[in-house]
């Protein structure tokens, strides 16, 4: 990881000096096991950026408010879909973006490190040991192996060394995935539920919803100028809007069921919408399912479209006509 | 003020006693979330609860309340007030939590008068509970809130080892600690110091100083400086921090209609959402989401204590360790300090 | 007795509406309960809540001077939800109100001077009860002469026509100049901004409260010319408009710095405005 971060640092100095606006990587946060997303916009700030193993955030979404700029982004691999799938929507031009790959080793699943340490302690140091995490509390260390303890996205990562980038920082990382893991293997167990189950399963979780929109917020797919579910339209129906602010349980389905489909084909699996969730409602769940189904029924999308979904061959399923 | 010890292995029976004539709301864990809700039995509940994820102002000002129905058939109009008078005891509050209902009231209860928010608080009764351990993210001391304080709660507990110290604080409380007279021992001397030292190590976990009632003047000078559109850069225009903050208390206000008839609902919204002050002609007052950062810290730190006296936060830490792009709000506070010295 | 509720709206029925211009309707209510109706009091520059239920609610100056008892006013411009669904009432229909809030114009303070309104468009809503109100005859002899310049972009778009060109330019001391964008058949008055006509007209700063309300830009470019003709921004009066859901300062959200709109508003002296951060 320190090779990593001097790597990072020269290459971010060298790209303001050029003139770029921002370089887009992370820094450190002001909590524990955590880091957080920070714009250098100069050479002197280069020095906050760091790469760890607690750099979560997908960074690329924050591209789409720089249209006209030129910048750089650090992406991991599960960050990296983004960007082409935003270039192909016409929302970014890829010559004014330098990529920044980083070989990942994987990313700490924060909560369930923390639901790990004893109630109360005190985080004193953080260490981060290659294959292990060790945190330092009053209560001594406790030891974290990275491959038990890294987020469920990276444990079926296959992409964890990100393509077609413009500079990529160090060499290439070894796997991280867990090849036994079946990535759809949480889609399916939900999937061999009963009718009832499965509305006793999604009730109890889109009930807890606060429609904070953080999940669409982060999300690089949601990348419309103005949300659906932020129309009000004047004169049609008296400005009937598709959703108010009310939390109803109708309308939360309302809510998750319509943004999956929105993002249906274009998710990058970058997970972030579930990380970013204050309630805890695991909502790659509904985004990897419709991964699944889609892969099922149309393949994958050739390297240049736009996405499978927005192809069309004589060859598709077609059950109706 | 009455002071008296309850055992630990007692307190579950207070609550049930409670819970006779009494809705009790109480921290519950479910799928490993800790939230404040109506209970049915006192197994559901969590006795020494940590920080909640969502804040207890979700009982007296509801995310999602129905403030009338209404009904519009042949051409009248017909109203009919929804409010909830239901007595209740609202158990386990932190003193972080205790002083967000008094921003709350101070907000709310001001003439006029919401009825909504006013009957429920009318008819709760609060059982304080004081903290065992700072968490990295709090910092209520900078408000001149005592972890181990009860001032706003009607009894207020202390955990002292094998007991609750049980402080009766207002006529509503006596009125509650006449239910456990059986369940409770006279207090023995020394537990003033304990509560003490409790407090100060508590205290001492807590980071960030700041001189209460200073800092609102010292915003008003950084208002035009850059930090705020830095610091909206990584900001993702999401409410987490709005909700889960114990004293934010925009809303929104929202006919849903059913043929004839429907209810006008009162719901949550957030300041940092984009169409917060979006007019019908298109013009927005605060079209930048650094504009719409830097309105909510000044609410929060300057405007609130401009209006009503009291800082609108409570240094509970919620919005710090739930934001997702980790915007921290002490770190707003020590720059601005930073800026204006 | 009922605890007041201040979110609950009074059941009021439309009685009138009047067709201002192509889309500002002047809508006259009263309260369906006698007694709310009688105890109605508001002061020239307040706003109340107008709700057209199973469509939402909306603040809306009150255009009525507070002199007349028997019915309230409200112009309103057809623009969105709420407004398109009030347009779209019949006489007899039923609506909402509660109110009254916010602040008012110091007429008061303007006792004993003269009065200069600056009108443009549907801008000229909040400034007609001042200006009635000062009419009556009750409270004429306590305020000097009356002022109103007021321009739209065309004859059309010119509201309160009959008082405009007949009641007031009629009353005693008050004088009225209009003027329209551009130049229309059948108009022989005058051509222009108001701002330029403001200029035009050059009237003295002498002892003289201003009240001045319209689109942002034209409120912007005429004190620009008030300045230049000697005013000072304490006398000079404008009202802000923000989206309003509570009316009560509950919601948070009309808030300039740390004003709400809906309490400590809609009218603001220009001084006042200058404290205040710019985001409005």
């Amino acid at each position: 990881m320190k090779e990593i971060t001097e790597i990072l640092r020269r290459e971010a100095a060298r790209l303001l000096k050029e003139g770029i606006e921002f370089f887009i990587g992370y820094a450190a946060g002001s909590i524990p096991v955590s880091a957080r997303p920070f714009f250098a916009a100069r050479p002197e700030e280069v020095d906050d950026l760091v790469f760890n193993t607690f750099c979560v955030h997908n960074l690329v979404k924050y591209l789409i408010r720089y249209p006209n700029k030129r910048v750089a982004v650090v992406v991991k691999g599960c960050d990296n879909g983004a960007v082409s799938r935003l270039v192909q929507e016409r929302h970014l031009d890829r010559t004014k973006i330098t990529v920044v790959g980083v070989p990942c080793g994987g990313m700490i699943d924060r909560n369930r490190v923390l639901a790990e340490l004893p109630p109360a302690a005190r985080i004193e140091a953080v260490e981060d040991r290659q294959n292990a995490l060790v945190i330092r509390t009053g209560q001594g260390e406790h030891v974290f192996e990275k491959k038990l303890y890294v987020m469920a996205k990276c444990q079926v990562c296959a992409k964890n060394n990100p393509a077609s980038v413009d500079i990529m920082l160090g060499k290439e990382a070894p796997p991280v995935a867990d090849p036994e893991r079946d990535p759809f293997k949480e889609v399916k167990e939900i999937e061999a539920l009963e009718a009832a189950g499965k509305a006793a399963y999604w009730e109890r979780l889109i009930r807890r919803c606060l429609r904070c929109y953080a999940c669409r917020q982060v999300c690089p797919a949601c990348s419309c100028t103005e949300c659906s579910f932020e129309q009000a339209v004047p004169g049609w129906q008296q400005g009937a809007m598709w959703l108010t602010k009310a939390k109803t349980l109708p309308d939360n389905f309302h809510y998750h069921l319509i943004r999956a489909f929105h993002v249906a084909g274009r998710c990058a699996g970058c997970a972030e919408c579930e990380r970013v969730c204050p309630v805890g409602i695991p909502l790659m769940l509904l985004n990897n399912k419709l991964t699944k189904d889609i892969k099922e029924l149309f393949g994958e999308a050739p390297a240049d479209a736009c996405g499978v979904l927005c192809t069309y061959s004589p060859a598709d399923p077609d059950e109706f006509a | 003020m009455e002071s008296k010890l309850l055992k630990k292995d007692k307190l579950p029976s207070f609550l049930e006693r409670l819970m006779e004539s009494s809705l009790l709301v109480a921290p519950v864990r479910e799928d490993g979330l800790l939230i404040y809700r109506p209970v049915s039995s006192v197994s559901e509940i969590e006795l020494n609860p940590g920080r909640s994820v969502l804040p207890p102002k979700d009982w007296f000002f509801q995310q999602t309340e129905a403030i009338c129905r209404y009904n519009t058939a042949g051409g009248q109009l017909l109203l009919e007030e929804l409010v909830t008078e239901k007595n209740a005891v609202l158990y386990g509050l932190h003193p972080c939590d205790i002083r967000s209902l008094a921003v709350l009231d101070a907000v709310f209860l001001a003439e006029p008068a919401d009825r909504y928010y006013a009957a429920r608080r009318k008819n709760t009764a609060l059982i304080g509970m004081s903290c065992t351990a700072g968490r990295p993210e709090c910092f209520c001391t900078a408000f001149g809130i005592s972890p181990v304080g009860g001032e706003g709660a009607d009894i207020h507990l202390t955990d002292i080892g094998a007991a609750y110290l049980v402080e009766v604080l207002t006529p509503k409380g006596k009125e509650l600690a006449a239910k456990y007279q059986e369940f409770s021992e006279e207090k023995v001397a020394g537990l003033e110091e304990v509560k003490k030292a409790r407090k100060e190590a508590i205290a001492a976990q807590c980071s960030v100083g700041v001189d209460q009632g200073v800092l609102p003047a010292k915003m008003a000078g950084v208002f035009d400086h850059p930090y705020w559109e830095e610091l909206s850069r990584r900001c993702l225009g999401c409410g987490i921090c709005t909700y889960v903050c114990p004293t934010c208390h925009c809303f929104d206000i929202t006919d849903v209609n059913s043929g004839s008839e429907g209810e006008r609902l009162r719901c949550w919204d957030s300041c940092l959402f984009r169409d917060y002050t979006l007019h019908t002609s298109g013009h927005n007052p605060r079209h930048e989401l650094y504009q719409r950062l830097r309105n909510r810290f000044f609410h929060k730190i300057k405007y609130n204590y401009d209006r009503y006296g009291i800082e609108g936060c409570v240094g509970c830490g919620r919005c710090v360790a739930l934001c997702p792009v980790n915007i921290d709000i002490r770190e707003v506070i020590a720059t601005v300090r930073g800026l204006s010295e | 007795m009922k605890t007041q509720n201040p979110l609950l709206p009074k059941i009021a029925t439309v009685i009138d509406i009047i067709r201002e211009t192509g889309d500002v309707k002047t809508f006259r209510v009263i309260l369906d309960d006698p007694d709310e109706m009688a105890a109605w009091k508001h002061e020239p520059g307040q706003t109340a809540m107008v709700s057209v239920f199973g469509v939402g609610e909306a603040m809306f100056c009150l255009a009525s001077t507070p002199t007349c008892r028997d019915w309230l006013e409200f112009s309103i411009r057809r623009a969105g939800k709420v407004t398109s669904a009030l347009h779209q009432l019949e006489p007899g229909a039923k609506i909402g109100v509660r109110g009254p809030y916010g602040n008012h114009f110091p007429y008061r303070e303007m006792r004993g001077k003269d009065l200069l309104v600056i009108g443009g468009g549907i801008g000229l809503a909040p400034l007609r009860p001042l200006v009635n109100f000062i009419l009556a005859p009750e409270n004429r002899k306590d305020y000097g002469k009356i002022e109103v310049i007021y321009g739209a972009r065309s004859y059309g778009d010119l509201c309160y026509k009959e008082e405009v060109f007949r009641t007031w330019p009629e009353a005693e001391g008050v004088t009225v100049w209009t003027t329209i964008d551009a130049p229309e058949e059948g108009w022989d008055g005058h051509v222009g901004f108001v701002p330029a006509y403001v200029e035009e007209v050059s009237p003295s700063p002498e002892n003289k409260f201003v009240a001045i309300c319209g689109p942002p830009i034209m409120i912007k470019f005429t004190v620009k010319g008030l300045s230049k003709l000697g005013f000072k921004e304490e006398q000079v009066y404008t009202t802000l408009e923000m989206r309003m859901k509570c009316g009560i300062g509950k919601c948070g959200r009309c808030n300039v710095g740390a004003r709400f709109v809906c309490r400590d508003g809609p009218v603001f002296s220009l001084s006042e405005l200058q404290e205040l951060p710019q985001e409005y």
